[in-house]
């Protein structure tokens, strides 16, 4: 039984600008990846070019969504005063300053494109090490699946939005129909917006892909990758509110729970 | 940081002890005042005599009134007359820390005392520390952005004094001084209430735990777990090497499918 049914965790303070900067920033990180391999392979100039400023785009929107969230905005360069290896704050931190540089460069300079594409995975993967290196316990559960699930559905934005740029390499399509393809099978908490933004990042552009129905599958990635990020921050914060002085480590949920207390009679 | 004058040599903690404890709250309100935290403002809370109900932003030490079912015959209560445990909670810092560990910005830090301390003029509110910490005692105030929490009275320490909630515990409840000392003190203690047959008695202090021990050590009555004391924290980091191999994994391959798609496509 916990104290008075007090929760043992605090929950997350962060408001709506982290789980949108999450989807801003790997959508950016992914599409600075195509952006090389598109290059890489020759593909057409308009949609390297067309990638490198979705990255820009997206590496500029990131930096003030973080900066707004914090307690003093004015202090954001503190960020910057140490590195820390064993925070993975710290680590995104450095990422997200790197490519945030790298990828507005390249639109000039294309000898930055390799380290905005390097720093970019980096940015589609590292937020879901961010969730899962916490004590929340949701998210800690979920430590091994969230940077994948969250890469995936970075790449499947990234292809979603070139595509509704009028893109329409095959490539776009099939990296898109892998990753909706991996977020079907991606493990699903409860809640409604968790289930909505399960169902519209996987099976319906999956479906929609598979009957040809390309932007249609486009948007609804989109959305449900946005979706997913604000569901996996609200299901933390439901998490945290029921977390159990009993369910803090796996030796202590395997231990018989004290058998619960009959609410006692205070007269 | 190094300190010139300091009566207290190497690291210190508290033994904060409930079978002392009456519930006073003057540790709360010493802290309160030595510390110029805000009030909590004026909720009722309804359950027992705790409206305030854990530590927080501008709670850095805090008495819980843990309610058991009394047994008939002991202490010669009516049995539908509750027992009131009395516990004042305090940061546990933490040998591995999961609050340091996360901070970005190096505002927190492991005073020479060894300590957990956050540097008001460094945090810049990103408010990691909070889900870090294993016990859910940093928060951000939301009137001032910043991360707070017990400094373990480092101003006072580095003066030679104690902290200040152990200086106004009028029972002894809150003892500080050189951890081994603590540490020493309550064994004895634990000892002494187990022969005179007060057989529920335990201490607290997860040092068997990835937390490696703590700077606040406790004895309770019962299951620790009805204190919110869970009997094996467990600090972020344990899932870290499983989650950056995980990223690194979804990196590779994420790169690997783009460079095969388009070339395949090409």
């Amino acid at each position: 039984m916990n104290y008075q049914d007090q929760p043992l965790f605090k929950p997350p303070v962060w408001t709506w600008e982290i789980p949108t900067y999450f989807f801003v920033g790997g959508a950016a990180g992914a599409a600075a990846v195509i952006g090389v391999a598109a290059q890489v392979a020759g593909e057409d100039e308009k949609l390297i070019r067309d990638a490198r400023w979705i990255a820009a785009i997206g590496a500029n929107l990131s930096t003030p969504l973080l900066i707004a969230d914090l307690g003093r905005p004015g202090r954001f360069l503190n960020m910057l005063r140490v590195f820390n290896p064993q925070s993975p704050m710290s680590v995104g931190a450095w990422t997200v300053a790197v490519f945030g540089g790298a990828s507005t460069a390249t639109l000039l300079l294309p000898i930055f494109a390799p380290l905005s594409a390097l720093t970019g995975l980096g940015m589609a993967t590292y937020t879901g090490v961010l969730l899962g290196v916490t004590a929340i316990p949701v998210w800690k559960e979920n430590a091994r699946v969230l940077p994948v699930h969250f890469a995936a559905s970075a790449l499947g934005t990234a292809c979603s939005l070139l595509e509704l740029r009028g893109h329409k390499q095959r490539a776009l399509s099939s990296l898109a129909l892998g990753a909706a393809l991996f977020e079907t099978a991606a493990p699903i908490e409860e809640g409604a917006l968790m289930k909505t933004a399960g169902v519209l990042s996987g099976p319906v552009p999956f479906v929609l892909r598979l009957i040809g129905r390309r932007k249609a599958a486009a948007a609804a990635t989109i959305l449900g990758s946005l979706l997913t990020r604000f569901a996996w921050v609200e299901a933390g914060r439901v998490s945290s509110r029921r977390s159990a002085s009993t369910t803090s480590g796996p030796a202590a949920s395997a231990a018989t729970a004290a058998p619960p207390a009959q609410t006692p009679d205070r007269t | 940081m190094q300190s010139a004058a300091r009566t207290v040599k190497g690291t210190t903690g508290f033994f904060t002890d409930s079978t002392l404890c009456i519930g006073c709250k003057a540790c709360e309100v010493a802290c309160k005042e030595w510390n110029d935290v805000p009030a909590d403002g004026f909720q009722f809370s309804g359950k027992s005599y705790d409206n305030t109900l854990g530590l927080g932003h501008s709670t850095w030490r805090h008495v819980k009134f843990v309610e058991h079912e009394t047994q008939i015959g002991a202490g010669g209560n009516a049995p539908h007359v509750i027992t009131w445990q009395f516990s004042s909670d305090v940061c546990k810092h933490c040998e591995v820390a999961g609050c340091l560990d996360a901070c970005p910005t190096g505002s927190i830090i492991r005073t020479e005392f060894g300590g957990v301390y956050i540097q008001p003029d460094i945090c810049n509110g990103c408010g990691y520390c909070v889900v870090s910490c294993p016990f859910g005692v940093v928060d951000r105030r939301p009137t001032d952005g910043r991360a707070f929490k017990c400094t373990f009275c480092y101003d006072r320490q580095k003066a030679g004094l104690q902290p200040a909630c152990a200086s106004a515990c009028p029972t002894g409840s809150i003892l500080f001084g050189d951890l081994e000392e603590m540490q020493r003190a309550a064994d004895a203690r634990i000892e002494k209430l187990h022969a005179a047959g007060m057989t529920d008695a335990k201490l607290w202090n997860p040092t068997g735990t990835s937390v490696e021990g703590t700077h606040s050590i406790f004895l309770v009555r019962g299951d620790e777990r009805d204190y919110n004391l869970p009997s094996n924290p467990e600090v972020p980091a344990t899932v870290m090497k499983p989650a950056w191999s995980s990223a690194a994994a979804a990196a590779g391959v994420m790169a690997l499918a783009a460079l095969v798609a388009f070339r395949l496509s090409k």
